[in-house]
């Protein structure tokens, strides 16, 4: 009997460089793992500045419903939120529990990214949304 | 109204100066770790604050085996005597350190252990000479805090309101730690009767056995007694040992002692009704400790008590309950506007989430203090409801446990 084991094409931080990659290429400020206030001590993945809007983006390889509820808490913070994941795992049933919550969803590889489903427009609080876009000017880690 | 015991921290001090906070808890517990490790800016902080006191000498962190200790282990060590300090040095040193129940066989070693404890505590008040320019600056921060520019110029720095005694964790009262405990109390009563009230400190590892080990006791020692049932966490606990621990505080409190739970949340309020005089925890956290992991410390991570629910949530979650739900919000100062709107959660700051903490925690010992057994039980298992019903639009795996409401309403009902 053969047992197969599906084995991960990259691994998250993988993912989440590759997200990098392509923002940075296009000229964006972008950081990586930005303190998100609303979340305690969890960070949001990658956070951006593009077309005067500040998205932030949760990478998952495998756990796509823990990423969709990460991107819809950040919804305080950021203008745009989104997931990311493999080309693979974007799929009808992921964008659909997405949409639910606003999100959007990325699907990187490694030669590309694309916006697999459009983020709704949210509205953060002001003040975590003016500390975010502050770091991303800045550039300081948190 | 049950008393509420507030463990100082490090990161706490802004909150100790607050109003709201100062006005919702009884008495700062200090651990001994930063009592002995930042020795001056802590007696000149707990001195000027004017709070009532005690300092917890967290004795279990040198019990067994003694491995890396820090820095503030090492200071506490030297409270604790000659004895403990030279394994606790010896560990340092890269040495194999044990402290064993044995160790106290030696009548020597215990009684240096507990006059030492006992003495830094009494004269804790005395270190206030050594330390005045920064208590005059402490005294300074608080009346600026409290919106005033005078400091009045009478001040005396008070002793802790009792002396804890050092205290061992054990597993049963057939643990021969338990024997120690013993004999640290019997020391106690023969050698400190005339030092402040004595205050022993019952640790044991199951709810289970806490009946058994408050009895044996000695009633010499005074009434108050502090416990701690270690890595008990009442939001997990099952039916059955609330229920045990129900029983236990009413037995005790029959026989007229005055009984505080060191680590406790929202069920040990709930408790006073079984008799419970006090219950402690820190400013968003340590509503109950592992041990040994006692080590572990370090501030508290930003989160937002949702007091409907008895709860600790990140704030981002929070707020997206509390936008489902809003009948859940709070109604306290921190959390409402100047015209009485809910505020944002996810954009109180740190030291208001523990404002706000600190507010809530008042609200819930009022509430039991001045509700029927049957408002509480509904309170509980309406706040569950609550939940259930926009549980599915939640954002995916959203963890808002109500598990522990409806078993702290049942327990209400058995045993209130």
């Amino acid at each position: 009997m053969t047992i197969s084991v599906e084995r991960p094409a990259v691994s998250e931080a993988v993912l989440v460089s590759r997200v990098l990659r392509h923002l940075s290429k296009l000229g964006r400020v972008v950081r990586w793992g930005v303190e998100l206030n609303g979340h305690g001590s969890a960070h949001i993945d990658v956070c951006a500045y593009i077309g005067g809007e500040v998205i932030g983006i949760e990478a998952k390889l495998y756990d796509w419903r823990r990423a969709i509820g990460q991107a819809a808490l950040n919804r305080y913070t950021v203008d745009r939120s989104y997931i990311a994941v493999e080309p693979r795992r974007a799929t009808a049933e992921v964008a659909e529990l997405a949409a639910r919550y606003g999100v959007g969803v990325l699907c990187v590889g490694e030669d590309s990214l694309v916006v697999y489903q459009e983020a709704k427009l949210l509205s953060p609080d002001p003040r975590l949304r003016d500390r975010t876009f502050g770091r991303l000017k800045t550039g300081r880690r948190a | 109204m049950i008393k509420h015991f507030l463990a100082y921290g490090n990161s706490d001090q802004v909150s100790f100066r607050s109003d709201l906070v100062r006005e919702c808890f009884d008495v700062m517990t200090v651990p001994g770790t930063i009592a002995a490790y930042y020795q001056d800016a802590t007696a000149a902080f707990v001195l000027s604050s004017e709070i009532p006191y005690l300092i917890d000498p967290r004795t279990p962190l040198f019990q067994g085996r003694i491995e890396s200790p820090k820095p503030s282990h090492v200071s506490l060590a030297e409270w604790h005597g000659e004895h403990v300090l030279r394994l606790v040095t010896a560990a340092v040193d890269g040495h194999d350190s044990y402290l064993s129940p044995s160790d106290f066989d030696d009548p020597g070693v215990l009684r240096d252990m507990v006059d030492r404890i006992v003495h830094e505590q009494t004269a804790y008040a005395d270190r206030a000479p050594g330390v005045e320019n920064k208590i005059d600056r402490y005294r300074r921060l608080l009346a600026e805090a409290r919106g005033s520019s005078h400091v009045e110029s009478a001040f005396r720095p008070a002793a802790p309101i009792g002396v804890v005694a050092p205290y061992f964790a054990v597993t049963s009262t057939l643990d021969p730690w338990w024997s120690v405990n013993r004999r640290v109390w019997d020391y106690c009563v023969e050698s400190h009767a005339n030092d402040l009230a004595v205050m022993p400190v019952v640790t044991v590892g199951d709810v289970s056995v806490l009946d058994q080990a408050l009895a044996e006791v000695p009633a010499d020692l005074g009434l108050d007694v502090l416990f701690w049932v270690t890595g008990f966490d009442e939001r997990r606990a099952v039916g059955q040992d609330l229920d045990a621990l129900w029983s236990t505080v009413r037995s005790a409190s029959n026989r007229g002692v005055r009984l505080a739970n060191m680590y406790g949340g929202y069920f040990s309020i709930l408790l006073a009704r079984a008799g419970l005089a006090a219950f402690g925890n820190g400013l968003t956290y340590s509503e109950s400790r592992a041990w040994p992991a006692l080590a572990a410390t370090g501030a508290a991570p930003a989160r937002y008590y949702v007091p409907a629910l008895h709860l600790f949530l990140t704030p981002a979650l929070a707020q997206a309950l509390l936008d489902l739900a809003p009948t859940l919000g709070c109604e306290c100062r921190v959390c409402r506007d100047e015209s009485g709107r809910s505020r944002s959660v996810v954009a109180l700051t740190y030291h208001e989430l523990k404002e706000h903490f600190a507010a809530a925690r008042q609200w819930e010992r009022v509430f039991v203090d001045t509700s029927s057994v049957a408002e509480m039980e509904l309170q509980l298992v309406d706040a569950a409801r609550i939940v259930e019903g926009v549980r599915d639009r939640l954002p995916p795996r959203s963890n808002v446990s109500t598990l522990h409401l409806d078993t702290w309403a049942r327990v209400l009902g058995r045993c209130a």
